[in-house]
């Protein structure tokens, strides 16, 4: 981070904090927006310029809108948005087909995308089909402005809507312990999970040996293990940056008080495709279902059109990531994936299959996992070639015995996998064992004794007493311990005179 | 307007704190910029010719090596630090100056009182089981495992037919360990490998040469590249020199490979000079330099230094470390957090006496490169050593040769495509290649006129079509091999009386 990111950041928050200060709705609101625009105006004010003239032109459009609610007015918000957004994201790499030389490479070389383009266009476009879908949306300017450019998540996301951000811009500011307390946790969880576990991931225990090297420097080809870890690997990677990232927004946003949409829920449980899609980038796939699947599969009644609905709406969440072929093949398998998922289910019900619940649940669950995983093949290899190349070895039985990746790099992504959900799984259970003891001792009305009698062993209530002492003193053990690892830290970048190195955010490329 | 706010029977009025402290932050910003940009760099500027009043001119006194733009990019610094630390404070005054916070003063003392508490039973809770962890982990058996340092010459598609490659940089990441040595600064520390042998001299072992005190000596003088990085024992320079003068002369040879990565020339000739001193006359004397002398000069701006002098001089500038952190450092909380946390998240910047690396740690970065100023420069010192080496030879009575070392930007080999994109790399970073160029069109020019015993190898692979090159300026033991064969042919010996006859290759 240089010191000029550093300035921003702290003039971003000093206004942010003088905004909160302030009575007025409106000049609290005008002084956010000028905060996003100052901190956005950093990349670029020709992309300052760009997120203005979206807003206004989506402000325009839902004008008219909500003067009349015609189908035209909404298309020509569409296309306006659409073309937009397509001339800075999939023109350029439409152009250098042409190859370098040509007068088309060196126009796509002048063409560049504002960052968090395709993030700000979906929620403009949101805002339009919220209007025609008669939501109660009646924001100012200057309120649509700041949801278009609000500055936590004006880069990346989450995608907002406006029906959930309009009255958290209208409320009076509550700078509440709570609020503070759960939003800094997640900024540490975000930090921790991009600085730390995304970088252990992409670079390996030392370099050479991650998940970036597995993908961009193998050159004698893959063995089949070698793809499933790496796919099982850039699952993960994928998921500590993006995740970490929404962590951090959405702490940002929660320590003022603002509720951001979630954009993850332990998607790695998901036991059908079905549900990974409701776990995993959130805001962008419940876009797609709201704006997207509902509509076009309301079309027609037919079964097989639904499907067809399906594989279109995954096909284009796949192409929102760019104009590339492994972005589309993504969108395209994980349609299919659903496609199938639902005959398996039709299929079910007319066969059933007696198994075990736990059994049926693992199996599930692995399924979804491995194919899933198999998935992010295709979103990360460097073009189709390479994908297909990944792929031939998954299925080639011979291709099982050769290694192509260091060691460390099969203990890493095991030692990370099983980690997980280790992690996962016990947070679970000793949340739930803390939830227990506090309704045992909510609902004691004997003495201590009676406690032992209820209906869980001693060591579990012990533990979940435990958890409860320090989930309510969190902040007592945890900012020592985290500025004990400040200082440890500092001072071993500090004698090694060594940097942070911090790869950019994957989606910020979107 | 601003609103009564009833506090505990205190009235505060909220509007007028936030509209005082408004002001106050824009006026203290303000003053801040004004004097930090109008007043402050005027006032250098005159302390820097000497003209402002003498306390301020005493506070200046590197004008002979460092320019003025250095003391004004050191305020511009200052300035940041400043107005960072200001936006800092000026946070923190409206987080406390809040009427609710200055009530809350002796709870916020007591919570202080009691994270600090924490903070200690967390440390030592935690250096407890750290030492469990260092000790359990020292016991357990852990396999060999051969690890290179992940560079990217480590990959290139010669060594994977080399089945002493994995081994090689292996042991090459392990001899990164540094001494310090007399008057050079930095030499390898000992080594015993099966691909890397270092003696307690720093110097790296020639396989074949005969030291009796017979022999026929030739030391061989360089940077990384005449040290051997990417070629194990048997394929340095040096051990194709051993191995070509053995066939040439009757009676021992004995090679001694001074190089060192990062040396540039003047090392060479100081350790040549050392050398002499203790009566260690050699019959032939090799220099072997070019990459390490200009990018010296390309970080530090100036020509003549050693390479990372930056941080050379800032061993030297700082005090030692306070013994807080020395304790923090010696602790094994600090160990394991090392290894496990810090080691996967940061880039150690490119240690001293690491290969040159056009992107890292250059003068460009915050300054403008004269190339033509520099590269004359440059230029100047090399052949300034050259001139030295002659007066010594003169008096010793030794044979010497300056060999320009070939860089794969330069010359008319046909280049592979991993070549290819090692050629792109370093012409990616402009500054060092232009200054490059110049630097070995200055020097050709120059050599053509008065210096017989210099001699360019830029051509060297020319017509020479599988891989050679490793990185920028390194090559594979074959390439070594062919830069052994041309000097040889440079240097022509005669066996029979042990006479040099030296033929000046056209």
């Amino acid at each position: 981070m240089t010191n000029y990111t550093m300035a921003v950041l702290f003039a971003v928050l000093l206004m942010w904090i003088v905004a909160w200060n302030l009575r007025s709705v409106k000049v609290r609101q005008t002084l956010l927006l000028f905060a996003s625009y100052f901190f956005y105006s950093t990349w670029g004010i020709g992309f300052l310029l760009l997120l203005v003239a979206s807003s206004l032109l989506n402000f325009a459009v839902g004008s008219l809108l909500r003067r009349r609610l015609s189908i035209s007015y909404l298309w020509l918000g569409v296309v306006l948005n659409v073309l937009l957004l397509g001339f800075f994201k999939y023109l350029p790499p439409i152009l250098e087909v042409g190859g370098t030389g040509s007068w088309q490479y060196d126009l796509a070389r002048y063409i560049i995308m504002p960052v968090g383009m395709s993030f700000w266009t979906f929620q403009g476009l949101s805002y339009l089909f919220d209007l025609y879908l008669e939501e109660e949306v009646d924001p100012s300017l200057v309120e649509f402005c700041l949801y278009m450019a609000f500055w936590p998540t004006v880069v990346s996301g989450p995608v907002c809507r406006l029906p959930n951000m309009l009255p958290q811009f209208r409320q009076e500011p509550v700078l509440s312990s709570t609020n503070i307390s759960a939003g800094a946790l997640r900024l540490i969880q975000g930090l921790f999970m991009k600085m730390y576990l995304a970088s252990l991931l992409g670079s390996g225990l030392t370099p050479g040996e991650g998940v970036v090297a597995g993908f961009d420097q193998v050159k004698s080809g893959w063995g089949g293990i070698d793809v499933w870890l790496l796919g099982i690997g850039f699952g993960f990677l994928l998921f500590c940056d993006f995740a970490g990232y929404s962590h951090m927004v959405i702490g940002t946003a929660r320590i003022f008080g603002i509720r951001v949409p979630e954009n993850f829920d332990r998607p790695f449980l998901s036991t059908t495709p079905s549900v990974f899609w409701t776990r995993w980038h959130m805001s962008l796939s419940f876009w797609i279902r709201d704006y997207v699947f509902r509509p076009l599969a309301a079309t027609r009644r037919d079964r097989w059109w639904s499907y067809v609905a399906l594989v279109i709406s995954m096909t284009l969440f796949g192409l929102w990531h760019g104009a590339k072929g492994t972005f589309i093949v993504f969108g395209v398998y994980h349609g299919l994936l659903l496609v199938m998922h639902r005959l398996g289910q039709r299929t079910k019900q007319r066969f059933p299959v007696r198994l075990p619940r736990y059994l049926a649940v693992f199996l599930a669950w692995g399924a979804t996992f491995l194919l899933v995983s198999l998935g992010y093949i295709l979103f990360r290899a460097n073009d189709l070639s390479e994908a297909l190349s990944m792929f031939r070895s998954v299925f080639s039985p011979s291709a099982y015995q050769h290694f192509a990746m260091p060691r460390n790099f099969y203990m890493l992504i095991l030692v990370f996998a099983i980690g997980y959900f280790i992690v996962t799984a016990g947070h679970s259970v000793l949340l739930s064992w803390a939830a227990r003891y506090r309704k045992a001792m909510s609902e004691r009305t004997e003495p201590a004794e009676g406690l032992w009698a209820m209906n869980f062993t001693r060591l579990t209530l012990i533990i979940g007493a435990l958890v409860d002492f320090f989930a309510v003193r969190l902040w007592w053990w945890l900012a020592p311990a985290l500025s004990i690892l400040a200082v440890f830290v500092g001072v071993a970048i500090y004698a090694q005179k060594g940097v942070i190195t911090v790869t950019p955010f994957i989606y910020t490329l979107f | 307007m601003g609103r009564a706010v009833s506090l505990g029977g205190n009235f505060v009025i909220r509007g007028g704190r936030i509209r005082l402290l408004l002001a106050l932050i824009g006026i203290s910003l303000g003053l801040w910029i004004v004097f930090a940009k109008l007043v402050v760099p005027a006032v250098i500027t005159s302390a820097y010719r000497g003209e402002s009043w003498s306390f301020l001119n005493r506070l200046i006194t590197g004008q002979a090596t460092v320019p003025l733009s250095d003391y004004l990019q050191d305020w511009n610094r200052v300035t940041i630090a400043g107005l960072l630390s200001g936006l800092g404070f000026w946070i923190v005054v409206l987080v406390i100056s809040s009427p609710a916070v200055i009530q809350r003063v002796p709870a916020v003392y007591k919570g202080v009182a009691l994270l600090t508490l924490n903070a200690l039973i967390l440390l030592l809770c935690f250096e407890v089981a750290s030492l469990g962890a260092v000790k359990i982990w020292s016991v357990v058996p852990k396999a060999q495992q051969l690890v290179g340092e992940g560079s990217p010459r480590e990959t290139v598609s010669y060594y994977a037919g080399q089945d002493w490659a994995a081994q090689f940089w292996h042991e090459f990441r392990l001899t990164r360990k540094q001494r310090y040595y007399p008057y050079v600064g930095w030499r390898r520390a000992p080594f015993n490998g099966t691909t890397i042998n270092i003696d307690q001299r720093g110097i790296r072992l020639t396989p074949g040469a005969d030291c009796r005190p017979n022999s026929y000596k030739v030391f061989a003088f360089g940077g990384s590249t005449m040290w051997g990085t990417g070629s194990p024992n048997w394929g340095t320079i040096a051990a194709y020199l051993q191995a070509g003068l053995e066939k040439l002369r009757h009676g021992p040879v004995c090679v001694v490979n001074f190089g060192e990565t990062a040396y540039v020339s003047t090392q060479g000739v100081i350790l040549l000079l050392m050398q002499l001193q203790s009566g260690n006359v050699p019959n032939l004397v090799l220099f072997f330099d070019g990459a390490s002398d200009i990018y010296a000069a390309y970080q530090s701006g100036r020509a003549g230094t050693p390479q990372n002098l930056a941080q050379l001089a800032a061993r030297f500038e700082t005090s030692s470390s306070p013994t807080f952190l020395e304790r923090l450092r010696s602790s094994y909380s600090y160990s394991l957090i090392e290894n496990l946390v810090v080691k996967p998240i940061i880039a150690k910047p490119r240690q001293q006496n690491e290969p040159p690396a056009p992107e890292l740690g250059a003068y460009e970065i915050t300054h403008t490169i004269d190339v033509p100023t520099l590269s004359d420069s440059i230029v100047q010192d090399y052949f300034g050593n050259y001139k030295i080496v002659t007066a010594l030879a003169q008096r010793y009575g030794f044979n010497y040769f300056f060999f320009l070392q070939p860089i794969v930007s330069l010359g008319g080999k046909s280049l592979t495509s991993e070549e290819e994109e090692m050629r792109q790399r370093l012409e990616m970073g402009h500054a060092i290649n232009k200054l490059l160029t110049s630097v070995y069109q200055r020097a050709e020019l120059e050599s053509s006129k008065h210096y017989r015993n210099f001699y360019s190898m830029t051509h060297v692979f020319d017509g020479y079509n599988p891989l050679v090159w490793i990185d920028e300026f390194h090559v594979t033991p074959v390439g070594n091999q062919l830069l052994a064969q041309k000097m040889l042919e440079v240097v022509v010996v005669d066996g029979y009386d042990g006479r040099e006859v030296i033929r000046r290759n056209q």
